[in-house]
């Protein structure tokens, strides 16, 4: 090789040769000023919403009946609701709610998503299109029914379980517990589809084919091989779910189908402000400070979730 | 061509079956369905017990949960009653009101597609020029701005759109432009028919509003997607390198290519658009298929959420074999065969 041809191939070698993929992903998400400014918005609200649990949790049911309908001051930063219940304990213990939901559901979808998509990417065929045809009956099914449905079935059962294990709030705590299986349960359907397709396309390449010859099992050629090169989809997907997850709540709370007050979610407070509405007074702090919250979350998330796909697909962004 | 669809269509019917047997299943083994008849009828009657109970065989009866002497029905055999009934175009009356289920969705189903139809319209001309021109400007300020800008769109609540919206445009103290509810003016009598079509659509601009502002961020994210991969591609280059005009290259090579990204994401889309969205419908006070499905639902009214979800299947599967067709026509690679 000669002196003029090395000089060229070091100037085109771009600066990061020799980072990780993960590395280097790594490095384009925090350039990424929306994402970052996600981050920021979200760890704010988490901070909130978790950080004054300890007090909220005494207080959010507190009525104080002399005081109702009050807008904001400095005893109450985002005034009082129609019993008197200072809207800031329940905002954040809503907060908290609403987000431990979002989390939980999308952890749900996760698990069953992957589990469907990898199974049927894998094996192909029959278990394919039975697993499939399944996902597009349960897409042709109205979103509302299912979540009815579930809530039908499990409410009663999971309180009893949880009654006698002698938890607290057994009512309140299996109606949430529902919830998120509730939206857990029919989320999964996009994640399943975009996992199927990554596990086809990875199933015949030489790698896979070579763990395979080498003897290993299904099981372990899908854990070792398969699902550490979708963790990139998997990943962006769920991020993605938590905001899908937390709109659907409180979609479900203003139909009167999710968490029953006066245990709070921003679903049912936004709802319940809404109700609050009319031509003569504007109470717009009850409607405001939770979908206020809703929409800094979902945007939080959503960057966040938009700028790890830019980061982890480079062939997409 | 034809024998194409054909064979395609004779490959639905097992699809289709197992369909009605997941649904059939699905709404059948939750609690509170099967006893839907009975509950139905003993609500607010003032019958003797003795005609409430002929009542209730009746309601039993159309349903298919007992046989003519009133002699439980097995569950295998009633899958097979309800799907020949069904085949037979006997969908069944709603117990929740006093008409078929048909009359009812043929009532609901002209205000959810006209939302949904001029909602997907306006999506479409904003989103696919907006990710075409954001690929082309790729990293520039409209990039940037128009993806913060439909983002932001996407994350914002639609109870809080669609209130605000009632709130600020249909309210005597700020803006009174629109009604608030409803889908007629009351004197919709001494109209003529394009004063009716006016008042009609007049009274679903803000409903269309809501349904659209969240949809621009996925579909011009997935066409700015598949445009830049497009743009990377090595026959781009050729083209240009052949001197081919810039916009040439753009409609005929770029396009055309990110034209079956589209054509799958609008196959997608389409079993929604019988849908309606609850939350929209909700707000605005709209009778339309989201509504329905949900009080079905809540009332446990079996024939109306059986054929709503039936609907919602067919159309599922109609749509992946229009999807099929448009790729074989949009792409010369796809054969029929």
């Amino acid at each position: 090789m000669t002196a003029t041809n090395l000089a060229v191939a070091t100037e085109a070698v771009p600066a990061d040769v020799g980072v990780s993929p993960l590395r280097r992903a790594a490095r384009r998400f925090v350039r990424n000023r929306a994402a970052m400014a996600g981050l920021l918005g979200l760890a704010v609200l988490v901070g909130i919403c978790y950080g004054t649990l300890p007090w909220t949790l005494g207080s959010y049911a507190r009525q104080n009946l002399h005081d109702t309908l009050h807008a904001p001051t400095s005893a109450h930063l985002m005034g009082t609701d129609r019993l008197g219940r200072d809207l800031f304990s329940r905002w954040s213990l809503g907060g908290a709610i609403s987000m431990g939901i979002g989390l939980a559901s999308a952890a749900i979808s996760v698990v069953i998503g992957v589990g469907v998509g990898v199974v049927a990417g894998y094996a192909g065929g029959r278990v394919d299109a039975v697993l499939m045809r399944a996902v597009d009956v349960l897409y042709g099914l109205p979103y509302i029914l299912l979540v009815i449905l579930l809530r039908v079935t499990l409410v009663g059962r999971m309180t009893d379980v949880l009654n006698s294990l002698g938890l607290p709030h057994p009512r309140e705590m299996a109606g949430i517990a529902v919830l998120l299986i509730g939206i857990g349960s029919v989320s999964w359907l996009t994640m399943a589809r975009v996992i199927r397709g990554q596990v086809m396309a990875l199933r015949d390449r030489p790698f896979v084919e070579a763990a395979r010859a080498l003897g290993l099992s299904p099981l372990r050629v899908i854990w070792k091989h398969i699902v550490p090169n979708v963790a990139g989809p998997i990943v962006v997907y769920a991020t993605l779910t938590v905001p899908a997850a937390i709109l659907a709540e409180s979609f479900l709370s203003f139909l009167g189908l999710g968490v029953q007050p006066p245990v709070p979610t921003w679903g049912n407070l936004a709802s319940a402000g809404v109700a609050a509405i009319n031509p003569i007074h504007i109470r717009w702090w009850l409607i405001f400070w939770p979908c206020a919250g809703l929409t800094v979350g979902l945007l939080s998330l959503n960057f966040i979730g938009d700028g790890l796909r830019d980061a982890l697909d480079p062939r997409q962004g | 061509m034809t024998s194409y669809i054909i064979r395609r269509l004779l490959l639905m019917v097992p699809t289709l079956v197992g369909m009605t047997f997941l649904l059939f299943a699905v709404v059948r083994f939750a609690p509170g369905l099967r006893e839907a008849g009975q509950a139905n009828v003993a609500q607010g009657m003032m019958q003797s017990r003795q005609a409430q109970r002929q009542e209730e065989l009746l309601v039993a009866r159309r349903l298919h949960l007992v046989d003519k002497n009133g002699h439980p029905i097995s569950l295998p055999m009633q899958y097979l009653l309800w799907l020949k009934s069904t085949c037979e175009g006997h969908l069944g009356t709603s117990l929740e009101y006093p008409e078929p289920v048909l009359k009812l969705i043929a009532q609901r189903l002209p205000v959810t597609l006209t939302i949904n139809l001029i909602a997907m319209l306006v999506i479409y001309l904003v989103a696919v020029p907006g990710g075409l021109l954001a690929a082309l400007y790729r990293d520039r300020l409209f990039d940037r701005g128009y993806g913060l800008i439909s983002l932001a769109l996407y994350s914002l609540p639609a109870i809080w759109v669609g209130s605000s919206l009632l709130g600020f445009f249909a309210n005597p103290e700020f803006f009174n432009w629109f009604p608030a509810a409803g889908l007629h003016s009351t004197n919709t009598q001494s109209m003529d028919f394009f004063q009716y079509i006016g008042d009609y659509f007049y009274h679903i601009t803000l409903p269309i509003v809501c349904s659209t502002y969240a949809g621009f961020a996925i579909l011009s994210k997935q066409v700015r997607g598949s445009i830049l991969e497009n743009l990377g591609q090595d026959y781009i280059r050729t083209a240009r390198a052949k001197g081919v005009k810039g916009s040439t290259v753009l409609v005929r090579h770029v396009f055309r290519n990110s034209l079956l990204t589209l054509i799958t994401l609008t196959g997608m889309a389409l079993p929604g658009l019988l849908g309606g969205s609850v939350i929209v419908e909700q707000i605005f006070s709209i009778d339309g298929m989201g509504r329905l499905a949900y009080t079905a639902t809540l009332a446990r009214d079996l024939p109306v959420i059986q054929t709503v979800a039936l609907i919602g299947s067919v159309l599922t599967l109609l749509s992946y074999l229009a999807v099929d067709i448009c790729y074989a026509i949009a792409d010369p690679r796809v054969s029929y065969a």
